[in-house]
Protein backbone atom coordinates (compact mmCIF):
# COMPACT_ATOMS: atom_id res chain seq x y z
CA UNK A 1 0.00 0.00 0.00
CA UNK A 2 2.64 2.58 1.11
CA UNK A 3 6.28 1.97 0.06
CA UNK A 4 9.15 4.02 0.77
CA UNK A 5 12.76 3.33 -0.75
CA UNK A 6 15.91 5.10 0.89
CA UNK A 7 14.04 8.34 1.78
CA UNK A 8 15.81 11.09 3.13
CA UNK A 9 14.73 14.21 3.92
CA UNK A 10 17.20 16.90 5.00
CA UNK A 11 17.30 20.63 6.56
CA UNK A 12 20.46 22.15 6.11
CA UNK A 13 22.95 19.27 7.54
CA UNK A 14 20.78 17.46 9.87
CA UNK A 15 18.86 14.48 8.47
CA UNK A 16 15.32 13.82 9.83
CA UNK A 17 14.82 11.50 7.97
CA UNK A 18 17.81 9.23 7.21
CA UNK A 19 17.94 6.34 4.19
CA UNK A 20 14.21 5.03 5.49
CA UNK A 21 13.27 2.25 3.62
CA UNK A 22 10.01 0.79 4.61
CA UNK A 23 6.94 -1.33 3.42
CA UNK A 24 3.11 -0.99 4.86
CA UNK A 25 0.26 -3.63 4.27
CA UNK A 26 -3.53 -3.20 3.70
CA UNK A 27 -5.15 -4.06 6.98
CA UNK A 28 -2.83 -3.68 9.58
CA UNK A 29 -2.08 -1.14 12.34
CA UNK A 30 1.59 -0.32 12.94
CA UNK A 31 3.10 1.57 15.83
CA UNK A 32 5.68 4.12 14.55
CA UNK A 33 7.66 4.31 17.36
CA UNK A 34 10.64 6.65 18.54
CA UNK A 35 11.39 9.30 21.19
CA UNK A 36 11.28 13.15 20.07
CA UNK A 37 13.31 14.10 16.92
CA UNK A 38 14.01 10.62 15.81
CA UNK A 39 11.87 11.34 12.06
CA UNK A 40 8.49 9.81 12.91
CA UNK A 41 6.62 12.93 12.10
CA UNK A 42 8.79 13.90 9.36
CA UNK A 43 7.85 10.18 7.44
CA UNK A 44 4.34 11.43 8.18
CA UNK A 45 4.09 14.18 6.61
CA UNK A 46 6.41 13.26 3.83
CA UNK A 47 3.58 10.04 3.16
CA UNK A 48 0.99 12.90 4.04
CA UNK A 49 2.25 15.58 0.92
CA UNK A 50 3.64 18.26 3.50
CA UNK A 51 7.14 17.86 3.04
CA UNK A 52 8.99 17.08 -0.53
CA UNK A 53 11.55 14.97 0.46
CA UNK A 54 15.28 15.34 -0.45
CA UNK A 55 16.12 11.89 -1.98
CA UNK A 56 14.32 8.66 -2.69
CA UNK A 57 11.37 7.48 -3.31
CA UNK A 58 7.35 7.24 -1.94
CA UNK A 59 5.01 5.53 -3.45
CA UNK A 60 1.22 5.13 -2.83
CA UNK A 61 -0.34 1.90 -4.22
CA UNK A 62 2.49 2.58 -6.50
CA UNK A 63 1.38 6.07 -7.24
CA UNK A 64 3.67 9.45 -6.04
CA UNK A 65 2.42 11.17 -3.31
CA UNK A 66 0.07 13.40 -4.95
CA UNK A 67 -3.30 14.30 -5.32
CA UNK A 68 -4.64 10.48 -5.51
CA UNK A 69 -2.62 9.51 -2.47
CA UNK A 70 -4.27 12.38 -0.62
CA UNK A 71 -7.23 11.23 -1.23
CA UNK A 72 -7.37 8.14 0.11
CA UNK A 73 -4.92 8.97 3.45
CA UNK A 74 -5.58 10.93 6.41
CA UNK A 75 -3.09 12.43 8.32
CA UNK A 76 -3.61 13.74 11.74
CA UNK A 77 -0.59 16.63 12.89
CA UNK A 78 0.62 16.77 16.18
CA UNK A 79 0.00 20.49 15.79
CA UNK A 80 -3.10 22.40 15.56
CA UNK A 81 -3.79 23.38 11.79
CA UNK A 82 -7.45 24.85 11.88
CA UNK A 83 -8.28 28.80 11.02
CA UNK A 84 -9.41 31.15 13.89
CA UNK A 85 -12.74 31.08 12.97
CA UNK A 86 -13.01 27.67 12.82
CA UNK A 87 -15.64 25.50 15.02
CA UNK A 88 -16.06 22.09 15.15
CA UNK A 89 -18.85 22.08 12.62
CA UNK A 90 -16.66 24.53 10.46
CA UNK A 91 -14.01 21.74 10.65
CA UNK A 92 -16.27 19.19 9.18
CA UNK A 93 -17.81 20.91 6.92
CA UNK A 94 -14.20 21.86 5.09
CA UNK A 95 -13.27 18.12 5.73
CA UNK A 96 -16.80 16.66 3.90
CA UNK A 97 -16.11 19.66 0.96
CA UNK A 98 -12.46 18.33 0.22
CA UNK A 99 -12.59 14.35 1.18
CA UNK A 100 -15.17 12.40 -0.59
CA UNK A 101 -14.89 9.48 1.87
CA UNK A 102 -15.62 11.78 5.34
CA UNK A 103 -18.22 11.09 6.95
CA UNK A 104 -20.05 13.72 9.06
CA UNK A 105 -22.65 11.42 10.85
CA UNK A 106 -19.40 9.59 12.22
CA UNK A 107 -18.23 12.61 12.78
CA UNK A 108 -20.56 14.20 14.94
CA UNK A 109 -21.11 10.94 16.56
CA UNK A 110 -17.37 10.99 17.68
CA UNK A 111 -17.37 14.49 18.88
CA UNK A 112 -20.45 14.42 21.05
CA UNK A 113 -18.54 10.89 22.11
CA UNK A 114 -15.10 13.20 23.08
CA UNK A 115 -17.22 15.78 24.66
CA UNK A 116 -17.03 18.42 22.58
CA UNK A 117 -19.86 20.56 21.00
CA UNK A 118 -20.19 21.04 17.67
CA UNK A 119 -20.53 24.93 18.15
CA UNK A 120 -17.32 25.33 19.91
CA UNK A 121 -14.87 27.70 18.56
CA UNK A 122 -11.59 25.39 18.14
CA UNK A 123 -9.03 28.33 18.26
CA UNK A 124 -10.88 28.73 22.60
CA UNK A 125 -9.91 24.78 22.90
CA UNK A 126 -7.50 23.21 25.34
CA UNK A 127 -4.65 21.24 23.44
CA UNK A 128 -6.71 17.94 25.19
CA UNK A 129 -9.64 18.98 23.65
CA UNK A 130 -8.34 20.06 20.31
CA UNK A 131 -6.27 16.54 20.25
CA UNK A 132 -9.57 14.77 20.35
CA UNK A 133 -10.97 16.77 17.60
CA UNK A 134 -8.91 16.18 15.37
CA UNK A 135 -9.19 12.70 15.74
CA UNK A 136 -12.67 12.75 15.52
CA UNK A 137 -11.85 13.75 12.01
CA UNK A 138 -9.30 11.70 11.20
CA UNK A 139 -11.53 8.82 12.14
CA UNK A 140 -14.57 10.41 10.30
CA UNK A 141 -12.74 9.39 6.86
CA UNK A 142 -13.34 6.11 5.32
CA UNK A 143 -9.29 6.29 3.91
CA UNK A 144 -7.92 3.45 2.77
CA UNK A 145 -4.35 4.79 5.05
CA UNK A 146 -5.10 6.87 8.20
CA UNK A 147 -2.07 8.07 9.64
CA UNK A 148 -2.13 9.34 13.48
CA UNK A 149 1.14 11.36 14.95
CA UNK A 150 1.06 11.08 18.93
CA UNK A 151 -2.95 10.84 19.12
CA UNK A 152 -3.07 10.19 22.70
CA UNK A 153 -0.75 12.92 24.07
CA UNK A 154 -2.48 15.15 26.39
CA UNK A 155 -5.22 13.11 26.28
CA UNK A 156 -7.22 12.00 29.77
CA UNK A 157 -6.64 8.34 30.79
CA UNK A 158 -10.65 7.42 30.00
CA UNK A 159 -10.49 9.39 26.45
CA UNK A 160 -7.37 7.65 25.78
CA UNK A 161 -9.38 4.43 26.19
CA UNK A 162 -12.24 5.60 24.16
CA UNK A 163 -9.64 6.93 21.05
CA UNK A 164 -7.93 3.18 21.32
CA UNK A 165 -11.63 1.57 21.40
CA UNK A 166 -12.48 3.97 18.39
CA UNK A 167 -9.51 2.81 16.16
CA UNK A 168 -9.84 -0.43 16.81
CA UNK A 169 -13.51 -0.03 16.06
CA UNK A 170 -12.69 1.62 12.45
CA UNK A 171 -9.80 -0.27 11.83
CA UNK A 172 -10.51 -3.39 9.45
CA UNK A 173 -12.08 -3.53 6.04
CA UNK A 174 -8.74 -3.19 4.46
CA UNK A 175 -7.57 -0.18 6.20
CA UNK A 176 -4.06 0.62 7.39
CA UNK A 177 -3.30 2.40 10.36
CA UNK A 178 0.51 4.01 11.27
CA UNK A 179 0.06 5.42 14.94
CA UNK A 180 3.36 6.89 16.65
CA UNK A 181 3.43 7.18 20.70
CA UNK A 182 5.44 7.54 23.27
CA UNK A 183 2.75 5.16 25.50
CA UNK A 184 4.02 1.90 24.48
CA UNK A 185 2.09 0.43 26.65
CA UNK A 186 -1.20 1.17 25.68
CA UNK A 187 -0.55 0.52 21.98
CA UNK A 188 0.61 -2.93 22.62
CA UNK A 189 -2.32 -4.90 22.71
CA UNK A 190 -3.90 -3.03 19.66
CA UNK A 191 -1.08 -2.94 17.31
CA UNK A 192 0.44 -6.06 14.63
CA UNK A 193 3.75 -4.42 13.76
CA UNK A 194 6.20 -2.44 15.41
CA UNK A 195 8.48 -0.02 13.91
CA UNK A 196 11.37 1.48 15.97
CA UNK A 197 13.02 4.84 14.39
CA UNK A 198 15.96 6.40 15.76
CA UNK A 199 17.67 9.36 14.38
CA UNK A 200 15.94 9.04 11.23
CA UNK A 201 16.14 5.32 10.14
CA UNK A 202 14.73 2.01 11.04
CA UNK A 203 16.81 -0.24 14.05
CA UNK A 204 14.01 -2.52 14.79
CA UNK A 205 10.85 -3.84 12.89
CA UNK A 206 8.63 -6.99 12.59
CA UNK A 207 5.14 -8.08 14.32
CA UNK A 208 4.70 -7.51 17.68
CA UNK A 209 4.27 -10.86 18.39
CA UNK A 210 7.82 -12.17 16.98
CA UNK A 211 9.51 -8.89 18.36
CA UNK A 212 8.49 -10.21 22.03
CA UNK A 213 9.06 -13.67 21.52
CA UNK A 214 12.34 -12.85 20.00
CA UNK A 215 13.49 -10.69 23.03
CA UNK A 216 11.51 -12.28 25.93
CA UNK A 217 10.22 -8.69 26.71
CA UNK A 218 7.48 -6.60 26.29
CA UNK A 219 7.35 -3.53 23.64
CA UNK A 220 7.81 -1.20 26.49
CA UNK A 221 10.76 -2.94 27.62
CA UNK A 222 11.48 -3.28 24.19
CA UNK A 223 11.59 0.44 23.72
CA UNK A 224 13.19 1.15 26.73
CA UNK A 225 16.27 -1.12 25.76
CA UNK A 226 16.44 0.63 22.02
CA UNK A 227 16.38 4.23 23.23
CA UNK A 228 18.71 4.22 26.16
CA UNK A 229 20.96 5.92 25.22
CA UNK A 230 19.24 8.72 23.64
CA UNK A 231 19.81 11.92 24.75
CA UNK A 232 16.63 13.60 26.10
CA UNK B 1 -10.79 25.64 -7.04
CA UNK B 2 -13.84 27.58 -6.37
CA UNK B 3 -14.98 25.24 -2.69
CA UNK B 4 -11.31 26.87 -2.07
CA UNK B 5 -12.26 30.17 -3.10
CA UNK B 6 -14.96 29.87 -0.82
CA UNK B 7 -12.91 29.53 2.08
CA UNK B 8 -10.36 32.30 1.04
CA UNK B 9 -13.35 34.37 0.95
CA UNK B 10 -14.43 33.03 4.15
CA UNK B 11 -11.00 33.60 6.12
CA UNK B 12 -10.87 37.16 4.91
CA UNK B 13 -14.65 38.07 5.75
CA UNK B 14 -14.13 39.77 9.04
CA UNK B 15 -11.23 42.15 7.80
CA UNK B 16 -13.76 42.73 4.36
CA UNK B 17 -16.90 43.70 6.67
CA UNK B 18 -14.95 46.02 9.16
CA UNK B 19 -13.47 47.87 5.83
CA UNK B 20 -17.22 48.39 4.25
CA UNK B 21 -18.18 49.32 7.58
CA UNK B 22 -15.92 52.17 7.37
CA UNK B 23 -16.83 53.44 3.42
CA UNK B 24 -20.68 53.20 5.24
CA UNK B 25 -19.71 55.39 8.13
CA UNK B 26 -17.69 58.20 5.70
CA UNK B 27 -20.62 57.83 2.95
CA UNK B 28 -22.97 58.58 5.90
CA UNK B 29 -20.83 61.72 7.35
CA UNK B 30 -20.31 62.57 3.80
CA UNK B 31 -24.33 63.11 3.18
CA UNK B 32 -24.73 64.98 6.52
CA UNK B 33 -21.79 67.05 5.02
CA UNK B 34 -24.01 68.21 1.65
CA UNK B 35 -26.95 68.62 4.36
CA UNK B 36 -25.21 71.14 5.97
CA UNK B 37 -24.10 73.31 3.02
CA UNK B 38 -20.86 74.18 4.29
CA UNK B 39 -18.61 74.25 1.30
CA UNK B 40 -15.39 73.34 4.46
CA UNK B 41 -16.97 70.08 5.35
CA UNK B 42 -18.73 68.66 2.51
CA UNK B 43 -15.06 68.77 0.77
CA UNK B 44 -13.09 67.42 3.29
CA UNK B 45 -16.13 64.59 3.94
CA UNK B 46 -15.45 63.87 0.02
CA UNK B 47 -12.03 63.85 0.40
CA UNK B 48 -11.21 61.51 2.92
CA UNK B 49 -14.13 59.36 1.33
CA UNK B 50 -11.90 58.97 -1.86
CA UNK B 51 -8.73 58.43 0.16
CA UNK B 52 -10.70 55.89 2.41
CA UNK B 53 -11.68 54.06 -0.61
CA UNK B 54 -8.89 54.49 -2.31
CA UNK B 55 -7.26 52.17 0.99
CA UNK B 56 -9.99 50.23 0.80
CA UNK B 57 -9.01 48.78 -2.44
CA UNK B 58 -5.75 48.49 -2.45
CA UNK B 59 -6.43 46.72 0.99
CA UNK B 60 -8.11 43.72 -0.73
CA UNK B 61 -4.36 42.86 -2.43
CA UNK B 62 -2.97 43.42 0.40
CA UNK B 63 -4.85 41.42 2.12
CA UNK B 64 -4.05 38.46 -0.04
CA UNK B 65 -0.54 38.86 -0.19
CA UNK B 66 0.09 38.83 3.83
CA UNK B 67 -2.49 36.02 4.40
CA UNK B 68 -0.94 34.09 1.77
CA UNK B 69 2.61 34.47 3.84
CA UNK B 70 0.88 34.01 6.93
CA UNK B 71 -0.58 30.95 5.50
CA UNK B 72 2.33 29.34 3.78
CA UNK B 73 4.70 29.67 7.01
CA UNK B 74 2.06 28.62 9.48
CA UNK B 75 0.34 24.73 10.50
CA UNK B 76 -3.10 26.28 8.73
CA UNK B 77 -1.11 25.78 5.39
CA UNK B 78 -2.01 21.68 6.18
CA UNK B 79 -5.77 22.16 5.75
CA UNK B 80 -5.12 23.21 1.95
CA UNK B 81 -1.93 20.89 1.17
CA UNK B 82 -3.67 17.92 2.95
CA UNK B 83 -6.20 18.21 0.16
CA UNK B 84 -6.51 16.44 -2.71
CA UNK B 85 -6.14 19.49 -4.79
CA UNK B 86 -3.65 20.15 -7.12
CA UNK B 87 -1.02 22.96 -6.35
CA UNK B 88 -2.27 24.94 -9.53
CA UNK B 89 -5.88 24.92 -8.39
CA UNK B 90 -4.56 26.14 -4.80
CA UNK B 91 -3.17 28.46 -6.57
CA UNK B 92 -5.43 29.61 -9.07
CA UNK B 93 -8.40 29.76 -6.58
CA UNK B 94 -6.21 32.18 -4.59
CA UNK B 95 -5.63 34.61 -7.69
CA UNK B 96 -9.59 34.28 -8.36
CA UNK B 97 -10.55 35.51 -5.13
CA UNK B 98 -8.55 38.48 -5.03
CA UNK B 99 -9.50 39.45 -8.78
CA UNK B 100 -13.24 38.54 -7.53
CA UNK B 101 -13.24 40.36 -5.12
CA UNK B 102 -11.24 43.01 -6.54
CA UNK B 103 -13.84 43.16 -9.56
CA UNK B 104 -16.59 43.78 -7.11
CA UNK B 105 -14.86 45.89 -4.72
CA UNK B 106 -13.83 48.22 -8.04
CA UNK B 107 -17.86 48.12 -9.31
CA UNK B 108 -19.34 48.64 -5.77
CA UNK B 109 -16.59 52.24 -5.56
CA UNK B 110 -17.61 52.87 -8.86
CA UNK B 111 -20.95 53.17 -8.70
CA UNK B 112 -20.91 55.12 -5.09
CA UNK B 113 -18.80 57.25 -7.02
CA UNK B 114 -20.77 58.38 -9.61
CA UNK B 115 -23.86 58.54 -7.07
CA UNK B 116 -21.53 60.90 -4.53
CA UNK B 117 -20.21 62.89 -7.96
CA UNK B 118 -23.96 63.85 -8.72
CA UNK B 119 -25.15 64.67 -5.52
CA UNK B 120 -21.95 66.97 -5.16
CA UNK B 121 -23.10 68.42 -8.35
CA UNK B 122 -26.49 69.01 -7.57
CA UNK B 123 -25.71 70.59 -4.64
CA UNK B 124 -23.41 72.97 -6.49
CA UNK B 125 -26.12 73.87 -9.40
CA UNK B 126 -24.39 77.20 -10.01
CA UNK B 127 -21.13 75.07 -11.28
CA UNK B 128 -22.67 72.84 -13.94
CA UNK B 129 -23.19 75.99 -16.39
CA UNK B 130 -19.51 76.22 -15.97
CA UNK B 131 -19.13 72.20 -16.51
CA UNK B 132 -21.02 73.04 -19.83
CA UNK B 133 -18.84 75.71 -20.76
CA UNK B 134 -16.04 73.11 -20.50
CA UNK B 135 -17.48 70.64 -22.48
CA UNK B 136 -17.81 73.28 -25.49
CA UNK B 137 -14.87 74.38 -25.03
CA UNK B 138 -12.86 70.91 -25.25
CA UNK B 139 -14.91 69.73 -28.40
CA UNK B 140 -13.49 73.11 -30.25
CA UNK B 141 -10.35 72.05 -29.84
CA UNK B 142 -11.62 68.33 -30.78
CA UNK B 143 -11.79 66.74 -27.61
CA UNK B 144 -15.09 64.76 -26.75
CA UNK B 145 -15.68 64.10 -22.92
CA UNK B 146 -16.14 60.66 -23.73
CA UNK B 147 -12.92 60.11 -25.04
CA UNK B 148 -11.14 61.58 -21.43
CA UNK B 149 -13.97 59.12 -19.84
CA UNK B 150 -12.12 56.16 -21.71
CA UNK B 151 -8.58 56.97 -21.51
CA UNK B 152 -9.13 57.47 -17.66
CA UNK B 153 -10.82 54.10 -17.74
CA UNK B 154 -7.93 52.38 -20.25
CA UNK B 155 -5.39 54.08 -17.58
CA UNK B 156 -7.02 51.98 -15.00
CA UNK B 157 -7.71 48.81 -16.28
CA UNK B 158 -3.99 48.75 -17.79
CA UNK B 159 -2.75 49.56 -14.43
CA UNK B 160 -5.09 47.09 -13.07
CA UNK B 161 -3.45 44.41 -15.00
CA UNK B 162 -0.24 45.42 -14.57
CA UNK B 163 -0.70 45.32 -10.61
CA UNK B 164 -2.36 42.09 -10.71
CA UNK B 165 0.43 40.28 -12.23
CA UNK B 166 2.86 42.18 -9.29
CA UNK B 167 0.93 40.08 -7.20
CA UNK B 168 1.42 37.20 -8.37
CA UNK B 169 4.80 37.89 -8.55
CA UNK B 170 5.03 38.71 -5.32
CA UNK B 171 2.89 35.07 -4.50
CA UNK B 172 6.30 33.66 -6.49
CA UNK B 173 8.61 35.23 -3.93
CA UNK B 174 6.69 34.73 -0.69
CA UNK B 175 6.65 30.91 -2.32
CA UNK B 176 10.49 31.22 -3.09
CA UNK B 177 11.31 31.92 1.15
CA UNK B 178 8.99 28.58 2.03
CA UNK B 179 10.73 26.28 -0.17
CA UNK B 180 13.55 26.52 -2.65
CA UNK B 181 14.80 29.11 0.10
CA UNK B 182 13.46 27.56 3.04
CA UNK B 183 16.92 26.60 4.64
CA UNK B 184 18.52 29.44 3.50
CA UNK B 185 19.57 32.36 5.78
CA UNK B 186 19.01 35.05 3.43
CA UNK B 187 15.96 33.81 2.06
CA UNK B 188 14.04 36.98 2.71
CA UNK B 189 16.67 39.11 1.38
CA UNK B 190 17.36 36.85 -1.66
CA UNK B 191 13.15 37.31 -2.35
CA UNK B 192 13.57 40.78 -2.30
CA UNK B 193 16.36 40.73 -4.41
CA UNK B 194 14.28 38.33 -6.87
CA UNK B 195 11.35 40.84 -6.43
CA UNK B 196 13.26 44.09 -7.43
CA UNK B 197 15.12 42.39 -10.52
CA UNK B 198 11.64 41.09 -11.71
CA UNK B 199 9.90 44.07 -11.53
CA UNK B 200 12.89 45.76 -13.62
CA UNK B 201 13.31 43.10 -16.00
CA UNK B 202 9.53 44.14 -16.33
CA UNK B 203 10.11 48.05 -16.68
CA UNK B 204 12.88 47.32 -19.05
CA UNK B 205 10.40 45.50 -21.37
CA UNK B 206 7.95 48.04 -21.59
CA UNK B 207 10.27 50.73 -21.84
CA UNK B 208 11.31 48.77 -25.60
CA UNK B 209 7.58 48.32 -26.02
CA UNK B 210 7.47 51.75 -25.43
CA UNK B 211 9.79 52.77 -28.27
CA UNK B 212 7.70 50.74 -31.07
CA UNK B 213 4.26 50.94 -29.66
CA UNK B 214 2.77 54.53 -28.99
CA UNK B 215 -0.21 54.79 -27.21
CA UNK B 216 -2.86 57.19 -28.94
CA UNK B 217 -4.92 58.41 -26.78
CA UNK B 218 -8.43 60.53 -27.37
CA UNK B 219 -9.69 57.09 -29.18
CA UNK B 220 -12.34 55.05 -28.23
CA UNK B 221 -12.21 52.54 -25.31
CA UNK B 222 -11.98 49.30 -27.64
CA UNK B 223 -9.35 50.76 -29.93
CA UNK B 224 -7.21 51.84 -26.74
CA UNK B 225 -7.59 48.50 -25.58
CA UNK B 226 -6.10 46.74 -29.14
CA UNK B 227 -3.18 49.60 -29.41
CA UNK B 228 -2.50 48.50 -25.77
CA UNK B 229 -2.23 44.42 -26.99
CA UNK B 230 1.79 44.29 -26.20
CA UNK B 231 1.16 45.51 -22.92
CA UNK B 232 -1.49 43.62 -21.84
CA UNK B 233 0.76 40.49 -23.33
CA UNK B 234 3.48 41.42 -21.26
CA UNK B 235 1.69 41.44 -18.36
CA UNK B 236 -0.38 38.32 -19.29
CA UNK B 237 2.99 36.67 -19.44
CA UNK B 238 4.18 37.80 -16.27
CA UNK B 239 0.66 36.33 -14.70
CA UNK B 240 1.34 33.21 -16.59
CA UNK B 241 5.05 32.83 -15.51
CA UNK B 242 4.52 33.73 -12.01
CA UNK B 243 1.53 31.03 -11.55
CA UNK B 244 3.66 28.69 -13.28
CA UNK B 245 6.43 29.12 -11.16
CA UNK B 246 4.51 29.20 -8.06
CA UNK B 247 2.40 25.86 -8.47
CA UNK B 248 5.97 24.20 -9.50
CA UNK B 249 7.66 24.80 -6.47
CA UNK B 250 4.66 23.96 -4.30
CA UNK B 251 4.64 20.70 -6.06
CA UNK B 252 8.00 19.81 -5.85
CA UNK B 253 9.66 21.52 -3.50
CA UNK B 254 7.06 21.99 -0.74
CA UNK B 255 8.19 21.67 3.10
CA UNK B 256 5.63 22.31 5.50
Amino acid sequence: MLQCNHLVKKYRSLAAVNDLTLQFEPGKIYALLGPNGSGKSTFMKIAAGLIHPTSGSILFENQPIGSYSKAHCTYMPTEAYFYSYMTWKDAGNYYRDFFPDFQMDRYETLIDTFGLSMKQKISKMSSGMTAKGKIALALARDSRLCMLDEPLNGIDIIARDQILDAISRYAGNNRTFVISSHLVDELETMVDEAIFIKNGTVVLSGTVEHLTHQAGKSLTELYKDVYRDCVM
Amino acid sequence: MLKLSKYEFRKNRNALLLLIAGLIFLQILYLLALNTKDDDYIFSAAGTLFLYALICYFSIFIFAVTNYYREINSRTSYLIFMTPVSPLRIVLSKMLTVLFLGIILAALLGVLGVWDIHLLASNYEEYTGMLDMINELLLEFGIKTDEIFSSILFTLLTFLLSFYSTIAVIYLCITLTATLLQNSRFKVIVSIVFFLLASEGRSKLEELIGNHYVIRYGERFLDLLFQAWPYTLLNLGVLLLSVTATTWLLKKKLSL
